[in-house]
């Protein structure tokens, strides 16, 4: 299978493109065989619904598609987790966006109630790509993360051992705690119990204490995280002095947790994080209604170089060429025509695209002391959304 | 995954919304195709390179080192305090140690900008580089540095600016004044009597190429170095001796510079003028960038490279040869030539002129150096423009001694307010800076 690295995206990055097309190959055997596995079980089945395959932008595209372009359908998890959350959400505030599963917790930030992008796409194995991707960042604390005491404090995570000894576990784990201090229930209590006695043992405090000192090691954990990322966002380059000065820095209003230990953690993550934190009524399953309800997406840019009289766009393969006085009001309208046609190839359905202009410039090229003509630069994408919200279904407050 | 010898840390900041005019050779677009270069060549990806935004920097930071007429918020735009507070945070990560060096790619340009500022001459108003290392000195205490400068023209606002002070040596590699703007940048120009011999000069002949500069630099530059023993080397890093430069004369190429970069191997480098920017500014800063992270640049080629071309002709060998003999041996003289000069002196009085090229002002000036035993000296700055507003500036320098602090201060409340527009009193010592008028 050969890949071409500009119909992958056109932004620059040399190193970038060469891994992601790398990857594209090196999965596509994996992927035609996996996609033609799901229409042969759909066909057995005689279910005639189109196919769909989520991306790790929160958005999706065809499964024929996706045959062509596999590296985009690497990592979709968090991102389908972000849509869920985003399915019973209505909101144009920043906000902190946490998955807290049994191994990890992924972190994601709204911007004005958008979940925000990775700048250029995802790092795969240690190699950074060109795959365009929802921001999420995982942390290796979850509701079966080990516990560990280790000089007298407490060590949550990284890793999972066992499920949680209230479910027949051998070791503590914050779902035990959240069970004993009735927060949770499922499994054995009396088990959970026994989990927090041993760690407590080491902390000289009770079953019931060692418990709430293991939930709020656990909100110490997150919020140290989402601190450094919120750091780390905040300071990202920028280009002009609009932006230095003005530019926008995200303060989270509020926490939107899914997954298991959602509720029982919301508590004591509002009272860490000193903001409102928020669940879906079905907190448990909000990844699957991500996945179920996430929109077709696409993104392409074009140069246009009036000096040269050029106008190309290297994920659709168009070169055409336009007079010199071509202006950036003609090329964001033909950036909008182009990515919904785009969309429509991925398998979007004509109402369902939202076309938007992400970044415009203009620049006058000037040789020697002469203007010779135009330099502009477009990203046009659509937008992760969803098919319908499920707003009736909104979010509880702890 | 490809990681950098050294830390390097990178403020890259084309201030894609500022320029001078539409077509002046300080627009928007100047970074633009070295951000396609840096971006497309995946500079940010590779381990140990750190790219920070410009911090904003402040009027006391201004005031440390210019007199602006009538005063900062007057002369000097947001734009200009980014770029001064973009080499700010370049020289914050290396004082910190949070990088081993850094290059602030920024834009505008500050090396022609001088201590009195009536306007913008050579494109700069503030001059970035002085604003660091008084910003560092003020925050981390004294520190003897070098600045050497390698745009095509001459430094001369930096050279007013450290004119008397020997803790910073300034080296200035120029196409000859003779034929290019400021018009300065001689052999003579040797420093105030505080500094005699730490201003040092190199006017090149133009056609000058790879040979030459790296010539004068392992030939002149280094020896004097190697001996001032600086804490710090800052790299003033102009790229219009580029060959495709369209306002100078000049024949260095892209991986020339980064050669340059590598042997000087300075703590921070500050982005000044080039202005061919599509044809050198993307291949020289990412020749620069990859010297100072300890990578591989022997491939960085232009396009258009023709070695046969850009080859040095033998007379400018010789001619460069020469001037390297000439400026060392004036440099080892240093303490006999400062006896002559300052021999049953008091002081010292440099009367200039001084022209605003891009806003077409003309000012004349008197500089008046006190001769001090035990510190570099008070001085005076009396000016006018050919638009009016007379000012009367006092400076007293970082390493004043009690006496001449006195001076500096009664010689500022003897300042007649109604004969100035403005009167203004630099005390370094104490970081402070006050003004009067009527």
């Amino acid at each position: 299978m050969i890949t071409l690295g500009h119909t992958l995206s056109g932004k620059l990055n040399f190193p970038r493109r060469v891994f992601t097309s790398y990857y594209n190959s090196a999965i596509y055997r994996t992927f035609k065989e996996f996609c033609e596995s799901i229409h042969q079980a759909l066909q057995r089945q005689n279910i005639k619904a189109p196919v769909y395959i989520l991306k790790a932008d929160g958005g999706t595209m065809s499964l024929r598609a996706g045959e062509k372009y596999p590296v985009n359908t690497i990592l979709s998890g968090p991102a389908a987790s972000v849509m869920g959350g985003q399915a019973f959400l209505e909101t144009f505030q920043d906000a902190v966006f946490l998955d807290i599963g049994g191994t990890t917790t992924d972190i994601a930030f709204l911007a004005d109630g958008v979940p925000l992008f990775e700048p250029l796409g995802i790092k795969i194995a240690g190699f950074p790509t060109l795959v365009r991707a929802l921001y999420t960042v995982s942390i290796g604390v979850g509701g079966d993360s080990k516990i560990a005491v280790e000089n007298q404090s407490l060590v949550i995570g990284p890793e999972r051992l066992d499920r949680p000894m209230a479910l027949g576990g051998k070791y503590p784990t914050p779902t035990d705690a959240m069970i004993v201090l009735g927060l949770m229930d499922i499994g054995d209590k009396g088990k959970a119990v026994s989990a927090m006695e041993e760690i407590g043992q080491f902390l000289n405090l009770s079953a019931q204490d060692a418990a709430k000192k293991v939930l709020d090691k656990m909100a110490d954990i997150i919020k140290d995280k989402v601190d450094e990322l919120l750091d780390d966002i905040n300071s990202h380059p920028v280009y002009t002095v609009k932006e230095l000065l003005y530019g926008k820095k995200i303060k989270p209003r509020f926490i939107q947790a899914i997954g298991g230990p959602a509720k029982a953690l919301a508590p004591v993550l509002e009272n860490r994080f000193g903001i409102p934190c928020i669940y879906p009524k079905i907190y448990q399953a909000a990844n699957a209604v991500g996945a179920a309800l996430a929109r077709t997406t696409a993104e392409i840019t074009m140069f246009v170089d009036t000096a040269q009289k050029t106008l190309s766009v290297p994920e659709l393969g168009v070169y055409e060429e336009v007079s010199s006085t071509y202006g950036l009001e003609e090329a964001r309208m033909r950036a909008l025509d182009l990515i919904k046609e785009q969309s429509r190839l991925l398998g979007a359905k004509d109402d369902e695209i939202k076309a938007e202009i992400v970044e415009a410039s203009c620049f006058n090229m000037v040789r020697g002391f002469y203007t010779s003509g135009k330099n502009i630069r477009i990203r046009a994408q659509t937008k992760p959304g969803l098919i319908y919200h499920l707003w009736s279904d909104k979010n509880v407050s702890s | 995954m490809l990681a950098a010898k050294h830390r390097l840390g990178l403020v890259f900041f084309p201030a894609f919304d500022w320029a001078i005019s539409p077509s002046h050779p300080e627009r928007e677009e100047r970074l633009l195709y070295t951000q396609d270069q840096i971006f497309e060549e995946g500079i940010m990806d590779i381990e140990n390179i750190k790219s920070y935004n410009p911090l904003l920097a402040s009027k006391k930071d201004v005031q440390r080192v210019h007199f602006c007429v009538p005063d900062v918020d007057e002369r000097v735009t947001k734009s200009h305090l980014i770029s001064a507070g973009g080499a700010i945070k370049a020289a914050h990560v290396v004082m910190e140690k949070e990088v081993d060096k850094a290059f602030a790619l920024i834009r505008p340009p500050g090396h022609h900008a001088q201590r009195v500022v009536y306007g913008d001459r050579g494109f700069c108003i503030i001059n970035i580089e002085a604003i660091m290392l008084e910003n560092i000195r003020a925050k981390y205490g004294p520190m003897r540095t070098a600045i050497v400068d390698t745009d095509c023209h001459h430094g001369d606002g930096t050279q007013d600016i450290y004119w008397n002070d020997k803790n910073t040596l300034f080296i200035s590699f120029h196409q000859d004044g003779r034929t290019l703007y400021p018009g300065t940048g001689f052999l003579d120009e040797f420093g105030g009597p505080g500094a005699i011999g730490y201003n040092i000069n190199i006017p090149l002949p133009p056609g000058t190429g790879e040979e030459g500069f790296l010539y004068v630099l392992d030939n002149l530059v280094m020896p004097i170095l190697d001996e001032y023993k600086p804490d710090l080397v800052i790299n003033s890093a102009g790229q219009d001796n580029h060959y495709t430069d369209p306002l100078t004369n000049m024949n260095f190429t892209a991986r020339g510079y980064a050669e340059l970069n590598h042997r000087l191997n300075p703590d921070i480098a500050v982005l000044e003028g080039g202005y061919s920017i599509e044809g050198a500014l993307p291949y020289v800063n990412l020749g620069i960038i990859l010297a100072m992270a300890g990578l591989d640049y022997s491939h960085i080629q232009e396009p258009d490279f023709d070695e046969e071309k850009l080859k040095q002709s033998p007379k400018i060998t010789e001619y460069i040869k020469r001037l390297c003999e000439n400026i060392h041996n004036r440099w080892k003289q240093k303490e006999q030539i400062a006896q002559e000069v300052l021999k049953g002196r008091d002081y010292i009085i440099r009367e200039r002129q001084v022209y605003y090229d891009t806003d077409g002002i003309m000012e004349y000036q008197t500089q008046r150096f006190k001769i001090c035993k035990r510190c570099s000296g008070v001085n005076t700055i009396e000016s006018i423009s050919d638009r009016g507003m007379p000012i009367f500036a006092v400076t007293i320098p970082l390493d004043a001694c009690s006496s001449c602090i006195d001076e500096g201060y009664s010689t500022y409340k003897k300042a007649d307010v109604q004969k100035y527009f403005k009167v203004y009193l630099q005390d370094r010592p104490s970081d402070t800076f006050l003004t009067k008028s009527i």
